[in-house]
């Protein structure tokens, strides 16, 4: 055998013994990384959403998964909270491709269904987040309940009410009076009380019925420790919900923007003076409601309960312009939608609902660790 | 001695061999140990975790349930309440275990310590809750005891409801993590384990090949060192006898083959201090007349003529050597007398000055000898023992030629 020839068949076991050794070294063993791809689709471009996309990233992260955030459209965001031609557009990219599960916060409650029936027949789980679309086929909804908002809303806002010097009256005359003065003096009582600065969205509705009703739970409550059983008043029910109506104004008309929602406030500010309390159904609208409370001076007068946690809406609450604010968990809603979602491809079971809750973030417990973690998951 | 040493180089690549296989042995069985020492690290690790995490969630179940029990109004409220409080001691105790377990990556810590923020946050409700009873008046009375009812019951399912569950969903994400943490580290030590094992394996072969060609090599390269101690000896054995055909060649005439004058110097050198013997020397009168007239080839054949009929006839009797030219010297035999030595001297003369075919010619010249019976210690070397026998040669010559004279002790 000569040299070269010897050199030669060396070389090729050793690399052959290598060859075998690398083969085998990435052809075995479990891996943290796995094929599942989950689109997430949200909203339009605010904080709210991308906290969401934050959140839904991170369990990417954790769990291995490919995430793509609002991809196939020629928009990076929605137009608005009730544009769910461009989440059509992401769902169609979703399904061309291939991807294992949709996360998507509906645009629509009806709209998308026939996007998801496609979607559904490609074997791609549905999830939603935020609000549940009426379609069957979606697995489970990650939210935090509207309504249950709307009355932790009402719980804080009943203070700045019952507390205002103006309906403290009004509440002492009922006191102090017979039942049938008291009756009367409850129909005129916080008339105009509170205004109501709704979004366009589906979940204002939602939002703005449980502040009604909790804050009718709540009058009633303090009328009762008065000694004022409306039960015994002979009011019908419906006297008695049309009583409690009056302490709202506005509502009606719908603010897709911040400038509308501080055009709304100016004109329900001007029209109805006895407002003392303020309560905007989501960001845009908290931070018109907001504007238009400081520009006018006010503050101290006017207390405003807004919804989610913009870093402009924290401003306010610093500065003591917003009184309170409900926060939902927009982190944890990516976080566990596309947690649910890996969950759903994989077969293993998952609940119908997650309520993410709501917190209620003031001035005084915005430093506390919880509100901490809900306000910058990412750095707590 | 060598044997030795040769039979240490043959089985040196046996032992260079066992070494490898040793050493890969050594190496395998450590690497063996460390993975398992990790994978058991693992294990415990992932086991301890999940311990503490699984527990901290039941001990969120049960105080779940007895939060429910407490707004439902089923059995003691106090009761669940100080169950609730001793489910929060054990989940404080398992946070500190899963807080003292070593190698816990950041995602789960980080999970983890959003989980327990959610918790405490949840124990801060039920705090809350708590104040709320007592000021509906600790569950005394009918009235108390509905309002407080009412009150918590919204407060549960909007503010510590979702407080468990997503404490709960944190936890069993923070297992999650923990798991994916065990697999891919699990994942990591097979194949460090399946390269460690290929490695070892190819350096196996690759040592175990490298020995047979070592020992091939070594095989080839001791034949070969055979072969050249053969040729050497080939070699050796050409020089001695190129040494000893030199060695010959200076103690013998080359044109008679006869020893010349070294061979006898050599020969006599020792006998003459203690030995008794006859000696004579002959050469041919006017033997350069030969040569001049028919050339020295013609007077070298001569010469061998002569030198073959003397060593035939008289080689049996004495040693013969060509001394120089055309003369001979004959030691006798020790058995040879003087007398006999004398007769014996006659016939060589007669055979000498007796005609000889040469060349398909007929010469003849007369030769004249000295003869010399030597006594012990009569000449101190060869050289005056042949100028005595040379002086008495010439004397002969100069007396006309033709006859032998004997050396008388002068």
């Amino acid at each position: 055998m000569n040299k070269s020839r010897r050199k030669r068949i060396i070389s090729t076991l050793a690399l052959c013994a290598v060859s075998a050794t690398t083969l085998m070294s990435t052809g075995c063993g479990a891996d943290k990384d796995n094929d599942y791809t989950i689109a997430v689709i949200t909203k339009q471009d605010i904080s709210f959403w991308h906290s969401v996309q934050d959140g839904a990233e991170k369990a990417g992260e954790e769990l291995g998964v490919k995430v793509i955030y609002n991809e196939g459209a020629d928009k990076d965001y929605p137009a608005g909270d009730t544009d769910y031609n461009t989440q059509k557009d992401y769902i169609d990219y979703a399904i061309k491709e291939g991807v294992d599960a949709i996360v998507i916060a509906p645009n629509s409650l009806e709209e998308l269904n026939d996007s998801f029936a496609k979607a559904e027949e490609k074997g791609i789980k549905i999830i939603n987040i935020n609000s549940r679309a009426t379609y069957s086929g979606v697995l489970s909804c990650i939210s935090s309940s509207d309504t249950d908002g709307g009355a932790v809303a009402a719980r804080h806002a009943a203070d700045a009410v019952l507390g205002s010097k103006k309906i403290r009256t009004a509440m002492a005359q009922v006191a102090n009076a017979t039942p049938e003065e008291g009756i009367a003096a409850v129909k005129k009582l916080g008339k105009g009380a509170v205004g109501l600065i709704g979004h366009t969205g589906d979940t204002a509705n939602n939002r703005i019925d449980g502040f009604k009703a909790e804050t009718a739970v709540q009058i009633q409550a303090q009328m009762a420790d008065d000694g004022i059983d409306l039960d015994k008043s002979g009011l019908t029910t419906q006297e008695i919900a049309a009583m409690f109506s009056k302490f709202f104004v506005g509502g009606e008309n719908r603010c897709g923007t911040i400038d509308e929602a501080y055009d709304e406030t100016k004109r329900l500010l001007n029209e109805s003076p006895n407002i003392v309390c303020l309560f905007a159904t989501n960001t845009n609208t908290t931070l018109g409601a907001c504007k238009a409370v400081q520009e006018l001076g006010l503050q101290e007068t006017v207390h405003i309960i807004g919804f989610n946690a913009d870093s402009a809406e924290l401003d306010y609450l610093r500065t003591g312009v917003l009184g309170g604010t409900v926060v939902q968990n927009p982190y944890n809603m990516g976080y566990f939608g596309v947690r649910y979602a890996l969950k759903a491809c994989e077969d293993d079971g998952i609940p119908y609902s997650l309520d993410t809750g709501v917190t209620y973030v003031t001035q005084k417990n915005m430093n506390d660790d919880y509100i901490k973690l809900l306000l910058d998951p990412e750095n707590y | 001695m060598a044997d030795k040493k040769r039979s240490i180089n043959h089985s040196r690549p046996y032992i260079l061999g066992a070494i490898v296989l040793a050493l890969v042995t050594a190496a395998n069985m450590f690497f063996v140990t460390l993975l398992y020492t990790r994978n058991v690290q693992t294990s415990k690790r992932t086991s301890g975790a999940m311990q503490s995490v699984n527990r901290m969630n039941s001990e969120l179940s049960e105080i779940n349930g007895d939060v429910l029990s407490i707004i439902a109004g089923v059995g003691n409220r106090r009761g669940h309440a100080n169950a609730a409080r001793a489910h929060f001691i054990n989940i404080a105790d398992c946070k500190e275990d899963f807080e003292d377990l070593e190698g816990i990556s950041d995602e789960a810590k980080t999970r983890f310590k959003h989980a327990y923020t959610v918790l405490e946050a949840y124990q801060a409700k039920l705090e809350e809750l708590t104040q709320v009873w007592n000021a509906a008046g600790g569950g005394e009375s009918d009235i108390s005891d509905k309002a407080f009812g009412s009150s918590m019951s919204a407060m549960y399912t909007q503010d510590i409801y979702p407080l468990q569950v997503t404490a709960s969903e944190m936890l069993r994400a923070t297992i999650d993590i923990v798991n994916n943490d065990t697999a891919e580290m699990t994942a990591k030590n097979a194949r460090l384990f399946i390269i460690i094992e290929g490695l070892m394996l190819a350096v196996a072969i690759l040592g175990e090949i490298a020995v047979f060609i070592i020992a091939k090599m070594a095989k080839k390269a001791r034949l070969e060192l055979e072969e050249r101690e053969k040729s050497l000896r080939e070699v050796d054995a050409k020089l001695k006898t190129t040494r000893q055909k030199a060695s010959d060649l200076a103690l013998t005439n080359i044109l008679t083959n006869m020893k010349n004058r070294y061979a006898l110097d050599n020969d006599i050198s020792e006998r003459l201090e203690a030995d008794r013997f006859n000696i004579a020397v002959f050469d041919m009168d006017n033997f350069r007349s030969i040569n001049d007239t028919y050339g020295y080839d013609f007077g070298d054949e001569y010469l061998i003529a002569i030198a073959d009929k003397l060593k035939n006839d008289f080689g049996s009797s004495a040693e013969i050597y060509n001394i120089t030219g055309n003369e001979f010297c004959f030691v006798f035999n020790k058995e040879i007398s003087e007398n006999q030595a004398m007769g014996i001297v006659q016939s060589i003369h007669a055979v000498m000055s007796s005609p000889f075919e040469v060349l398909n010619l007929t010469v003849q010249l007369p030769a004249s000898g000295s003869v010399y019976h030597y006594l012990p210690g009569d000449c101190l070397n060869v050289n005056s023992l042949l100028v005595k026998l040379d002086t008495a040669l010439r004397n002969a010559k100069l007396n006309g030629g033709n006859m032998v004279n004997t050396v008388v002790d002068i």
